[in-house]
């Protein structure tokens, strides 16, 4: 009887001794590759193999529906307003059309796709600011990402991502006008008071915000930045100021330096534009994910984007 | 020997090129010579503020003892009259001369570059002014002059702070109260008093007379250190055509004045020149009016042979407070301006540039240069226009200009003198000359 018990329990030894050997060996053995799970993309599987003892198969994690969209299509299309903006997106003519857009925000458009997998197209077609938002609300575009501010009157009909960028908001102003009808002291109240020709660009976001806050001035509108800086340059009555961001004024100053010889740039240091990225209503999933990558992103400076103006026209 | 050389024009004129030169091509060794520059001109004004109270004191006791009071009184109006038509015309000649060569001076696109790029170094917060909003009360601190200012600040309400932050106007008109006032005190001892600052005002002309030997080397520096600057010379560069015109103004003004002097003295040119010589050298290189007075003073009575007690009433009085060179400077910088806006002036306005010009020539006595050139705005900014851009091209001119508006405004009131002189008299010379 002892000689028997001795076998029994030698026999469960030696059976525990390989049944722990043998779990070791398959925690050790090679995996299915991440590349099988190249069309949706979870951080981390289970591993699965067959065995006596148990099965355990793989789990896909499931993304939002907003981004499973994007995935599927393969790539992620970025509106960007039409006319190039220096050191956020410009056009490089040496490089093939398709390819030859570079800047801060293309940057950032590049970096959300990458994170996702996917390719980036451009979309150029809109010819104001108002119309990029009409390319989010209709679906043309799946992102807006073109120096684009948050206001009221936009986020009623799309979203917007953490802001990646403030800059000021401002008018510049002609110097002969701001002596001559003596507002050197606050050039703003004397605005606020009074009558005055301001030029604001139409259908940008300075427009909506120049209207609301300066109630009795009589506004001019131009199609482009550039029209609205030459018509306050002269001393002509036609404008004497021109109600921006910081970012245009820095641009223009940069790109014609004699500029500061008949006008004067004034930042209101209470107010603040911000650049955000345009995301369609309801695209939480979306959002989330694009301020995730903003978390960790590049992000530009002004004095970095004065110093890629002076490159840019000291080149010109 | 030696203070003949040094202190003859050629050697001037050969200071001037050298340092030039040396500017342009030794940038790299510059910054020790302003330095000796720097030296030179603190031992001048040392001596010139004290040199000009005791002058202005001495001869102002002289004229309050003048037994012709009514004369006195004469050669006052006078002088108030002819200083009065010398500004006028020096602001008419600038006029003119503006006004017929505007396409020469009205500068281009590449000059306008230039005026801005001379600040190279701008940062994105250079760019703009900060304000508010939202808060209506806030004002950005804007520094005005008015004529308003400049006679309420000549009266000192503490001769001592005066004197240690070397207020030159203030002591003036402290130093000149009391020359009138020795008048009204026994004369024994007023003559104690003046006769102290005669000897003060004597060994303080003896050691200029010894430091204006070095006056070459103070021009050399001071130009080397002008033509090192690159963006000093590109505002040079950019204003050539108004500094022609500058100097064609100021050439007029001392032909003039040369001529104005020929007409009443009679003088033969040789001798003529003989006596302005000196004053030319000591206004080139010192740039100072107040340098020049007592050898103005002096050459006016010894080689001119103007009166000298008309001398004594008005010479030093004249080259301190009636500074014609300023009006050309104002009426120039007005329309330059105004030239560089692509705009002409109005006739509306003519009346208030030439007033405007007059007080500015006569508020800047004794400020320090480049503060002198930023009260430009007070000329501007009546007529409606910014005064940044000027100012900064203003300050970029001052080491060319200054020498000749510095002779001009002595010669030009050594001309008035001679028309204020009311007869010729044999030349008394200083003792401690």
């Amino acid at each position: 009887m002892k000689q028997k018990n001795k076998i029994l329990v030698l026999f469960m030894f030696v059976f525990l001794l390989v049944f722990v050997l043998l779990k070791t060996e398959a925690k050790t053995s090679s995996r299915p590759s991440l590349e099988d799970d190249k069309k949706y993309r979870t951080t981390f599987s289970n591993i699965a193999f067959e065995s006596d003892i148990m099965k355990i198969e793989t789990v896909e994690k499931p993304v939002s529906q907003d981004i499973k969209n994007i995935i599927d299509k393969g790539h992620i299309t970025i509106g960007v307003y039409g006319d190039d903006r220096i050191a956020f997106f410009q056009e490089d003519p040496s490089l093939p059309k398709g390819n030859n857009l570079y800047g801060a925000d293309i940057d950032l458009a590049k970096k959300i796709a990458k994170n996702l997998g996917v390719g980036v197209e451009f979309d150029r077609t809109a010819e104001t600011y108002d119309q990029l938002v009409d390319l989010l609300v209709f679906d043309r575009v799946d992102l807006v990402i073109s120096t684009f501010s948050d206001t009221p009157e936009r986020s009623k009909y799309i979203d917007f991502s953490d802001p990646y960028f403030s800059a000021g908001i401002g008018m510049m102003i002609n110097k002969q006008a701001l002596v001559s009808k003596k507002m050197e002291e606050n050039p703003v109240r004397y605005l606020k008071n009074n009558s005055e020709n301001i030029c604001v660009q139409e259908g940008s976001s300075y427009e909506t915000i120049a209207k609301e806050i300066l109630p009795n001035a009589k506004f001019i509108q131009v199609k482009d930045v550039k029209d609205g800086f030459e018509l306050i340059k002269n001393n002509d009555g036609k404008a004497i100021a021109f109600f921006g961001s910081e970012l245009e004024f820095v641009e223009q100053l940069s790109k014609s330096p004699i500029f500061s010889i008949f006008t004067k740039a004034y930042i209101f240091s209470d107010m603040d534009d911000r650049l955000c990225i345009g995301i369609k209503k309801g695209q939480n999933g979306l959002k989330l994910y694009v301020n995730e990558c903003l978390k960790y992103a590049n992000k530009p400076s002004l004095e970095n984007l004065f110093i890629s103006y002076k490159k840019a026209f000291g080149k010109k | 020997m030696i203070k003949k050389i040094f202190t003859s024009p050629i050697t001037l004129f050969l200071a001037m090129i050298l340092g030039a030169l040396t500017g342009i091509l030794g940038k790299e060794h510059i910054s020790s010579l302003s330095l000796i520059n720097d030296v030179f001109i603190n031992f001048l004004n040392m001596c010139m503020i004290p040199i000009v109270a005791c002058v202005i004191t001495i001869n102002l006791s002289k004229v309050s003892r003048n037994k012709k009071k009514q004369g006195s009184k004469g050669v006052i109006k006078s002088w108030v009259l002819y200083t009065a038509a010398s500004f006028v015309l020096a602001a008419l000649i600038s006029l003119f001369f503006s006004f017929f060569l505007k396409n020469f001076l009205t500068p281009d696109t590449a000059a306008k570059q230039n005026f801005v790029s001379a600040n190279s170094n701008t940062t994105v917060s250079s760019l703009f002014e900060k304000i508010p909003f939202y808060d209506d009360d806030f004002n950005l601190s804007i520094e005005r002059f008015s004529f308003y200012d400049f006679l309420i600040s000549a009266i000192p309400n503490n001769v001592f702070s005066a004197l240690s932050s070397g207020e030159t106007l203030k002591i003036i008109f402290f130093f000149a109260t009391l020359g009138v006032m020795q008048f009204y005190i026994k004369e024994e001892s007023s003559k104690l008093f003046t006769d102290l600052l005669d000897n003060v005002y004597s060994s303080l002309n003896k050691f200029v007379s010894y430091i204006l030997i070095f006056s070459p080397v103070s021009i050399f520096c001071i130009l080397a250190a002008q033509f090192s600057d690159d963006n000093k010379i590109n505002i040079l560069k950019s204003t050539f055509n108004l500094i022609v015109v500058i100097y064609v103004i100021f050439f007029s003004l001392i032909l003039a004045s040369f001529f104005i002097i020929q007409i009443k003295t009679k003088l033969k040119i040789k001798e003529h020149l003989r006596a302005i010589k000196q004053i030319f050298v000591i206004s080139m290189s010192t740039r100072s009016c107040l340098a020049t007075i007592p050898t103005a003073v002096e050459n006016s009575k010894k080689y001119l042979k103007l009166e000298p007690s008309v001398v004594d009433m008005t010479l030093p009085l004249g080259i301190t407070i009636a500074q014609s060179g300023g009006v050309v400077s104002a009426v120039m910088a007005t329309t330059y301006t105004l030239y560089i806006h692509n705009e002409s002036l109005k006739l509306d306005s003519l009346v208030g540039l030439i007033l405007g010009a007059c007080m500015y020539a006569v508020s800047f006595v004794g400020i320090p240069g480049v503060i002198a050139v930023g009260m430009l705005s007070s000329v501007l900014t009546p007529l409606g226009l910014p005064s940044d851009v000027i100012i900064m091209i203003w300050i970029g001119l001052i080491t060319v200009i200054d020498p000749i508006l510095t002779f001009q405004c002595v010669y030009t009131n050594i001309a008035i003198t001679s028309l204020v002189t009311r007869k010729k008299t044999t030349p008394t010379i200083n003792s401690s000359q």
